[in-house]
């Protein structure tokens, strides 16, 4: 039963001091932002349809009360036709919240008003947050919300402007309802002669409950079983918000908005494209030049840190084996992995800029079509885009797919895209076999081999899981938004910590399983276990052209994809310099064989985090073993063949 | 009136009006609780590349939707 974390206590008698709060509302109306400022998490805040996917609960205190809220993911109506629907269905239904707070947005408010009178049908405890005020305000648009407050008989607590949420007046407000301070509510939605009769014949067959009045589970029951009485209930709801919403506001939004002059160009259907993969370029761009230094710096005083801390191990005679294990083991994988740390949190930071400012949804729209040839959904670009900063950022963001298929292809496909520790392994070996048109060429096929690679993983889902919800596309395409420093660098904090916290464990243990590997039994490397794991496959690796070093390399790739150039340079007792080992590797071996490693490193088993994540985020082994067998497999019978095409071609 | 027409057919910046829904039970839900309601106005603002999907104007909101999606909403030519 506990299926919601985040701390959501569950009462069976409903503690005195403990409101439970649900907070609800269309997506994208500012939910998780109105959490944050009255909970002081930080949750990402985006202009992103259906982000908020996860349950969240945090409690406050508040005159010797604790007050739970919990930020549910954006909704329409109740029902279960989306995925968020039924999360909604099935938190109402176990923690039977005491009070519902329904949150508008004043620039959307029809939609918004529908779910507030399909609350008040169902629930007497509600209240009303309304959001985005201060955008109103910019269009001349005035909300006047004592009017809603007493046409509906609910008490509405309006967004403050331009600053923050006051807080105090909210939780008053929150209070008041969940002791029944305030008048009783008499209002009630008046429907068609026909559906009116029907409940009234319908009295008495079902309860108020904790679940819902008697009145909406008739009408559900009425929807559910008749379409076109279907038809006229959400029509009914619709006129009365309508209604309401013109007689709220001092005028309705027209002419062109600035959003509407922005999006002749960035959604035009020519140049919406081009730009859009300048504003892509122009942000790796930014991230890579921008964290170089940091990169560096970072890895420098981490190396002199551990060689520093390899001397005190020493000093104070601990095992010569237990010093190795921390200095060449644990320190140097984290160090490794450190040094991406600041180019992470870059990228974040400009993912996030480019997120809550709404030009993501944007960009869904202009990639749909391509993407859709490609058997997948235009959502998935983005995860996509940030599987190029590391592949577990793209599988945490196909979460934002709902459906599946949908999800299963992204998660799969992300693995696929060149993250920054693989482009440098590649840039490495490119530059150190091929001259400059021909470095290039390389480069370029290898991403085009990548991308075909991803096609065929989603044609292979699409054998094992039918593409149904197919038709789940549509979504809202928000104005675009400012968004404050503070959410920026909040939410770019909190998911670098979240990353950081996420891959410590798996890159720690990774780093001490490669260590024992490559230390153990102590004497020449080419005795060592890994060693003789690459001998004993070397003559598998021979029909591809690599030799037991390179499997070793490939190896430890497996643990993290950075690792494959040091060990390489352990291998081949390469001294520190990197010119170095880019000699001796040219000496070794053969540029068909250097292309035919780069193929197979660039598209085999994914590192192990990558494959943690994978598991945490699908609870599926069966994709776990897709994605590091399948892609071992595949990038296995792909290297056969171009490593002997190669053979006859050259 | 012509009764046939459904949004994909629609030229951009053409008022129309909403006549009814076609689809799966739960994809009509999903359209009238967005608001798709019979006599409702809507318009195409712009198709994207390749013309799919479309970004579509109703309710004095934005919103985008694939072609197959607009087959099932059927409009006429608002007065």
């Amino acid at each position: 039963m506990p299926k919601y974390q985040g701390g959501l206590r569950r009462v069976n008698e409903p503690e005195k001091n403990i409101i439970q709060v649900a907070i609800i509302g269309n997506p994208n109306v500012g939910k998780s932002a109105l959490f944050n400022s009255i909970t002081g998490a930080s949750q990402i805040i985006g202009n992103w349809c259906g982000k908020t996917t996860e349950i969240c609960t945090m409690a406050v205190h508040y005159k010797d009360r604790e007050v739970h809220f919990t930020d549910l993911p954006g909704i329409y109506g109740f029902g279960s036709h989306s995925s968020e629907e039924v999360l909604v269905n099935d938190f109402l239904r176990e923690a039977q919240p005491t009070v519902v707070v329904v949150v508008l947005d004043a620039m959307n408010l029809e939609r918004g008003l529908y779910l507030l009178l399909e609350t008040l049908e169902r629930y007497t405890q509600v209240m009303v947050v309304l959001n985005k005020r201060d955008l109103a305000q910019e269009q001349d648009i005035v909300i006047f919300h004592d009017r809603l407050e007493a046409e509906l008989q609910v008490p509405v607590a309006p967004e403050g402007l331009k600053g923050r949420f006051n807080p105090v007046e909210l939780f008053d407000t929150v209070i008041g309802v969940a002791d029944q301070l305030a008048p009783v509510r008499t209002y009630t939605l008046r429907y068609g002669e026909k559906i009116e009769r029907l409940l009234t014949a319908g009295k008495g067959l079902l309860q108020d409950s904790p679940l819902g009045s008697a009145r909406w589970q008739l009408l559900k029951q009425m929807e559910s079983e008749d379409d076109s009485l279907q038809t006229e209930i959400i029509s009914s709801r619709y006129n009365v918000a309508e209604d309401i919403a013109t007689r709220i506001t001092s005028r309705r939004l027209t002419g062109v908005t600035f959003s509407d002059r922005l999006d002749r160009w960035v959604l035009h259907p020519l140049l919406g494209g081009p730009l859009m993969l300048m504003v892509f370029a122009v942000m790796f761009f930014l991230t890579f030049s921008v964290s170089r230094p940091a990169s560096e710096w970072l890895a420098e005083s981490f190396d002199s840190l551990s060689a520093a801390l390899g001397v005190f191990l020493t000093d104070i005679r601990l095992p010569v084996l237990f010093v190795n294990l921390i200095v060449d083991g644990i320190m140097k994988g984290v160090g490794a992995a450190l040094g991406f740390l600041p180019q992470m949190t870059l990228f974040f930071l400009f993912y996030t800029l480019l997120q809550d400012s709404g030009y993501m949804v944007r960009v869904v729209f202009l990639a749909d079509r391509i993407m859709s040839a490609m058997g997948m959904n235009g959502k998935t670009f983005l995860p996509l885009v940030l599987g190029c900063s590391c592949n577990v950022n793209g599988i945490l963001a196909s979460r934002i797919l709902t459906s599946r298929y949908d999800r299963t292809v992204a998660i799969l496909v992300s693995s696929y895209a060149p993250c920054p520790a693989r482009l440098g392994v590649m840039v490495f070996l490119v530059s150190a076999f091929f001259l400059s048109t021909t470095a290039t060429l390389v480069m370029l096929s290898m991403l085009g081999i990548s991308l075909a690679l991803m096609i065929i993983v989603a044609y292979v889902v699409s054998l094992f899981i039918p593409r149904t919800g197919e038709s789940s596309f549509m979504m809202e395409l928000p104005p675009y938004q400012k968004t404050t420093l503070r959410n920026l660098f909040l939410a770019t904090g909190r998911m670098t910590l979240n990353f950081v916290l996420r891959i410590r464990n798996v890159i720690i243990a990774a780093s001490i399983v490669m260590w024992c590997l490559s230390a153990f039994p102590v004497g020449p490397f080419e005795q060592t276990y890994i060693a003789r794991i690459g001998r004993f496959l070397e003559p598998v690796g021979s029909l591809m052209g690599l030799n037991w070093q390179l499997i070793v390399a490939l190896l430890f790739g497996i643990a993290a994809k950075e690792s494959v150039l040091s060990s390489l340079g352990i291998i081949y007792h390469a001294s520190q310099d990197s010119g170095n080992l880019a000699e001796i590797l040219i000496h070794n071996i053969s540029p068909l064989t250097a292309f035919t490693f780069l193929l197979i490193y660039m598209i085999y088993t994914p590192c192990v985090t990558t494959l943690v994540t994978m598991y945490q985020e699908t609870k599926d082994w069966r994709i776990v073993f897709y994605g590091a067998v399948g892609s071992f497999l595949s990038a296995a019978v792909l290297g056969v063949i171009t490593y002997h095409l190669g053979l006859i071609l050259f | 009136m012509s009764a046939d027409i459904t949004l994909d057919m629609a030229v951009a910046r053409q008022a129309l009006t909403i006549t009814g829904l076609t689809g799966s039970q739960s994809e009509k839900t999903r359209f009238l609780q967005m608001g798709f309601t019979p006599g409702t106005a809507v318009q195409i603002v712009r198709r994207a590349p390749m013309s799919d999907p479309v970004e579509i104007k109703v309710r004095g909101t934005h919103m985008m939707l694939r072609l197959v999606e607009c087959q099932n909403i059927k409009v006429a030519f608002a007065e």
